[in-house]
């Protein structure tokens, strides 16, 4: 690739990132990089006031907890411990030892005692027992040195509490709860507490034993609550429902009354009354403590406990806390800091090599978009100007322009876009000037002109304000033919990628612009071949129609390319007879007519030998099927033959579109006349239609061009706007204003649409002519059936007998019969008669007839004129019923021709069965068969069969004057006389 | 004028009178006309074309047919009434080998009942 000088782009910073390489990148990436970090610093501060406030508080607050819960649970733990004493204390009392009062039993109660009191390991915390009767006088004792008080009188230590006394005393059984008395001996400091449980004895009385409890023991040994004061100025304390201290542990130097400011007696009554733990602080000397103070209630009595610490050794621990939190934060902030910046090196990394896969993409996109928009047009002006319009949408420019070398080696303004377009005004640049441009071209590389104020190559272009350019050369085949400008309107402002990018675009645009060139050229090439074919189909086809006096020709064929498929043909024929073609050869184009040459070829040489035209349609099919088969095309082809003399039209049709016929009524209708197109099979067999048309009718041939014209709406003309067209047609109109309505209906329909396929079309309009008259026949003998010209036939058939008395008005059966001018019009030697006979049995006699006035008037024998007629008659009658198989639309010419010396009779058919060769023996199928030819044969001097090339049989017949009845035996029959037989036999 | 042909019988004869065209569509009425001279058992087919004019290949075909299925009833045919251009035909395609052709019906009757010679006169007795 090649390397430019870097001129950073306005929009670009550079970035050191840990150390790493310089990095090219844009703000958004710095931006969250900064971002991050300042985020992390602000974490860290919120930690760290998270810490130490809301944490603090917190870790405080959990202190006071925490001590609330341990009080609790101790004061628990001590609840639980006297309620075992209670319930120990309740067993013994039970016991029959205990209940019996024998002085006999004494023994065994102490010993009973004193087990209990070992099995629950009581020596230290209780320190005496002693049963008392129901006056309240001590009966016996554990351990011994009191029962010994007891048993020589001495005052005992302590006594039942008088109020029980005073339920007792009176006997009986009373029910009282085990109970904790506080009990202070005089000159003692601290008082006793007594645990007293009624016995049941069995005096029937409520008697006591009562334990004499060691507090102090119970609750430094068995409680062990020194445990709970572990911190340097933790205490506990406690105290009984009056107040009065009953234990303190680690409190050197303090006394009770320091810790009762923590509680007043309100608030020892509260918590004694609602047994709830409750957190206080107070302040015995200066340091604020914090105590939890717990209710421990057991067997009717309540003591307090307390535990207590200094506030600020607690502080102290929160601070060290928060300390050993904060530094744990900020480690776990540090690392997270160092592994998010090791993430946001990786993130600008990976957002880098995004940014570059996606500008990559974005650039990859953008280039195919602007291929496709290139490509999407083969003319090159459209592409010259689509190469500005997409690199607009790569690279905002000032302006741009397109430079092409002309054929003289200048550069031409070819388009331009941008806000300068008058300083474009100036379309070619002189070999001088230009210089930049000119050294791309030389070069085949882009040029960058940074700044054009101070760059020697730069030539300023009036009206313009370009800061700085970028040339890049467009190439056709490796060769630089012009130079795609990038104007920028301020100075540095294309950047390594954006030249990149321009060349990227430069190479894509000279691609289009190279097939745009190609095609140009094709272009003009195909143009020039089409010139060559449209001129060599144009003389292909007729230009004017045939001066034919009996038929009006009007034409017309519209291209939908430049050479056609269409065609039409109009071949004069023998006889005067006309063939008539229009084709559509599938597909246009070169190859359409290319192929269309090739039919009309075939057709101009099979009509020679195939005048009719299913015939002619049969014959061409088989000779061009293997072509169009192989080129896989097909043609369609209307055939039609006219016969100027009795107006009948002949035709066969390979799939064109049915031609149209205007009836006497002036409606028009279709000739139902259909086949395969020409090529599509070998199959196909084209049959011939017969009609005749009189003056006052007329025919359409058409292409399906015609009806299959498409509009803008996507409406084809179609055959019924045709066939209303065509009934609105004045029944005078000419041919060619027949033609003109069409194709300007058609015009119309299209609406300026462009026409999708070809349209020929063809209005043929039969016109009455002078006949000659028919004198030299008048008086003939005519059949006896049809006196005085009485219709033939149907009124279809259009053909029908003169009236004697009407000689000239109708066309006439009796056609060209002028022995003496004959007509300038017509090509037939003189004393010519000729006639057509409809198909019908009995119009033999017409010739018959016809040959016998002729023959009279040339001076033959009555026997030579009974010859004549029996062979004439005869060979009418074979063309009618097996010629043309009576088919009345087809007619049967005879030709009768004096001549001096001779006449020839000339009888002509369709040929729809043909006259065997060799002629087999007259009788040999049936006894009466096959005589008609023989009776020909054997009467007239010369016969001659012969099979015409178009298909039909001509028996022509001579007979000389002044030859005799006895002559004849010396004519030979040419050949043996037969019957006629079927073709397809 | 009729355009069948007609049957009539005289004895022996069975007559067939052609109509003016003979020719194929004459074929139907022809054989009809036939049909009953063969039940009425005659020995002798008379053919009467003298109103008839125009006789085709297919008129003298059908009179082929006629003739020969007459012969091989061992009838005897005549015609009459012929032009010498038909009878010129006939005897071309051999009809005349097969019938009689005869000017008219009275010839024909001459030639089924010749008439008697004429009475030679008697030769005169001579004495010797």
């Amino acid at each position: 690739m090649r390397k430019y000088a870097i001129i950073p782009y306005i929009n670009t910073v550079f970035i050191y990132f840990l150390g790493s390489s310089v990095l090219e990148r844009r703000f958004p990436v710095f931006i969250a990089a900064g971002l991050g970090v300042l985020l992390i610093v602000a974490l860290i501060g919120v930690v760290t006031l998270f810490a130490s406030g809301v944490i603090g508080r917190t870790v405080l607050d959990q202190f006071k907890v925490q001590q609330l819960q341990i009080g609790t649970s101790v004061a628990q733990q001590a609840e639980a411990y006297f309620n075992g004493l209670s319930f120990e204390i309740i067993s013994l009392a039970s016991s029959p030892e205990i209940q019996g009062i024998g002085t006999s039993q004494t023994p065994q109660a102490i010993a009973a005692i004193e087990a209990n009191i070992e099995r629950a390991g009581r020596q230290n915390t209780v320190q005496s027992v002693t049963r008392f009767d129901f006056r309240g006088r001590p009966r016996y004792a554990w351990p011994s040195q009191f029962n010994v008080l007891i048993e020589q009188g001495e005052e005992y230590p302590f006594a039942i509490p008088p109020e029980l006394l005073e339920q007792t005393a009176e006997g009986g059984i009373i029910e009282l709860p085990t109970q904790i008395y506080r009990f202070t001996l005089e000159g003692q400091a601290r008082p006793d507490y007594l645990l007293i449980t009624p016995v049941e004895a069995r005096t029937g009385n409520t008697e006591y034993l009562v334990y004499e409890l060691n507090l102090e023991d119970i609750f430094s040994q068995d409680l062990n609550l020194n445990e709970f004061v572990d911190s340097e100025s933790g205490q506990l304390w406690i105290l009984d429902n009056e107040g009065t201290l009953l234990y303190q542990a680690r409190a050197e130097g303090e006394t009770i009354s320091d810790v009762r400011e923590a509680f007043t007696a309100t608030t020892l009554q509260n918590i004694l009354a609602e047994g709830e733990s409750v957190s206080r602080t107070y302040d015995p000397s200066g340091n604020e403590r914090i105590a939890a103070i717990a209710p421990v209630q057991v067997s009717g009595y309540s003591f307090i406990l307390m535990l207590s610490q200094d506030t600020n050794e607690a502080s102290n621990l929160v601070a060290n806390d928060i300390q050993l939190i904060s530094a744990m934060a900020i480690g776990t902030i540090i690392l997270i800091s160092l592994l998010s910046l090791f993430g946001v090196r990786r993130l600008v990394h990976e957002t880098s090599r995004r940014r570059a896969e996606a500008s990559a993409q974005r650039t990859a996109r953008a280039l195919l978009e602007v291929s496709r928009a290139l490509n999407s047009s083969l003319d090159l002006q459209t592409v010259l100007d689509r190469i500005l319009i997409e690199l607009q949408k790569l690279i905002p420019f000032y302006s741009a322009s397109i430079l092409l070398l002309n054929e003289r080696g200048l550069l031409e303004v070819a388009t331009h876009l941008g806000e300068d377009s008058e300083a474009h005004a100036q379309t070619t640049f002189l070999a001088t000037e230009a210089r930049a441009a000119r050294e791309v071209i030389a070069r085949g590389h882009p040029v960058i002109i940074q700044d054009t104020n101070n760059d020697e190559r730069w030539t300023p272009l009036p009206g313009s304000d370009i800061k700085s350019w970028m040339g890049l050369p467009l190439r056709v085949f490796e060769r630089s033919v012009g130079v795609l400008n990038v104007n920028g309107h301020e100075i540095d402002i294309f950047s390594t990628q954006d030249v990149e990018l321009a060349e990227a675009f430069s190479d894509q645009a000279s691609v289009a612009l190279q097939n745009a060139r190609l095609h140009d050229m094709e272009v003009k090439r195909i143009e020039q071949e089409l010139t060559v074919a449209r001129g060599i189909q144009t003389s292909l086809l007729p230009t004017e129609p045939p001066n034919i006096p009996e038929l009006e020709i009007a034409f017309t064929s519209l291209a939908a390319r430049q050479v056609s498929g269409d065609y039409f043909q109009i071949i004069p024929l023998p006889d005067r007879q006309l063939g008539i073609f229009i084709g559509d050869v599938s597909g246009k184009g070169m190859p359409a007519a290319l192929i269309m040459a090739v039919i009309t070829t075939a057709l101009r040489d099979e009509i020679n030998r195939h005048r009719y035209p299913g015939e002619l349609l049969n014959a061409l099919n088989e000779r061009l099927l293997d072509r169009l088969l192989q080129n896989q095309m097909n043609s369609a082809l209307i055939a039609a033959l006219f016969d100027p003399i009795s107006y009948e039209f002949t035709i066969a049709n390979a799939g064109m579109v049915q031609p149209y016929v205007r009836a006497e009524d002036g409606m028009w209708d279709f000739v139902d006349v259909g086949g395969y197109p020409l090529g599509s099979t070998q199959q196909a067999h084209y049959n011939t239609k017969s009609l005749q048309l009189q003056p006052g009718k007329a025919m359409v041939l058409f292409s399906d061009g015609i009806v299959e014209a498409m509009n803008r709406r996507g409406e084809f003309f179609g055959f019924e706007r045709l066939e209303q067209l065509l009934n609105k047609v004045a029944s005078d109109a000419t041919a060619e204003s027949i033609l003109k309505e069409i194709v300007e209906a058609v015009d119309k329909h299209l609406d300026e649409e462009v026409a999708q396929d070809d349209i020929t079309v063809m209005v043929l309009r039969p016109l009455q002519t002078e006949r000659p008259t028919l004198s030299p026949i008048t008086g003939s003998k005519l059949p006896a059936e049809f006196p005085n010209g009485k219709e033939l036939l149907d009124e279809d058939d259009s053909l029908t007998l003169i009236a004697e008395d009407e000689p000239a008005k109708k066309p006439s059966i009796f056609h060209h019969l002028d022995f003496s001018t004959g007509t300038e019009n017509y090509s037939m030697p003189r004393q010519n008669v000729e006639l057509f006979l409809p198909s019908t049995l009995g119009f033999e006699k017409v010739a018959r007839n016809a040959a016998e006035a002729i023959a009279r008037e040339m001076g033959f024998t009555e026997d030579r004129i009974d010859d004549l007629k029996t062979a004439v008659a005869e060979a009418c009658m074979n063309a009618i019923e097996h010629g043309n198989l009576q088919d009345r639309s087809s007619a049967v010419t005879v030709l009768l021709s004096a001549a001096p010396g001779h006449l020839q009779i000339r009888v002509e058919d369709r040929g729809r069965q043909s006259i065997p060769d060799p002629l087999p023996a007259p009788g040999t199928s049936a006894p009466d068969r096959g005589w008609g030819l023989f009776f020909i044969q054997s009467l007239m001097d010369e016969v001659e069969i012969t099979r015409l090339p178009e298909g039909g049989n001509l028996v022509k017949m001579t007979i000389y004057l002044g030859k005799t009845e006895g002559d004849m035996s010396e004519s030979e029959p040419t050949s043996d006389a037969s019957e006629w037989v079927d073709e397809a036999d | 004028m009729a355009k069948d042909v007609q049957f009539r019988q005289d004895g022996k004869i069975g007559f067939l009178d052609f109509p003016r065209d003979v020719i194929a569509q004459t074929r139907e009425s022809a054989y009809a006309a036939y049909n009953q001279l063969s039940v009425s058992k005659v020995e002798i087919v008379a053919m009467n074309f003298e109103t008839s004019d125009y006789l085709n290949s297919a008129g003298i075909g059908l009179v082929i047919s006629l003739v020969e299925d007459a012969n091989r009833a061992g009838r005897r045919v005549f015609a009459y009434g012929l032009s010498s251009h038909y009878r010129k035909l006939f005897s071309m395609v051999g009809l005349t080998e097969r019938l009689s052709l005869v000017t008219n019906e009275q010839a024909m009757r001459d030639k089924l009942n010749p008439p008697p010679p004429p009475e030679e006169p008697k030769k005169e007795e001579t004495k010797s």
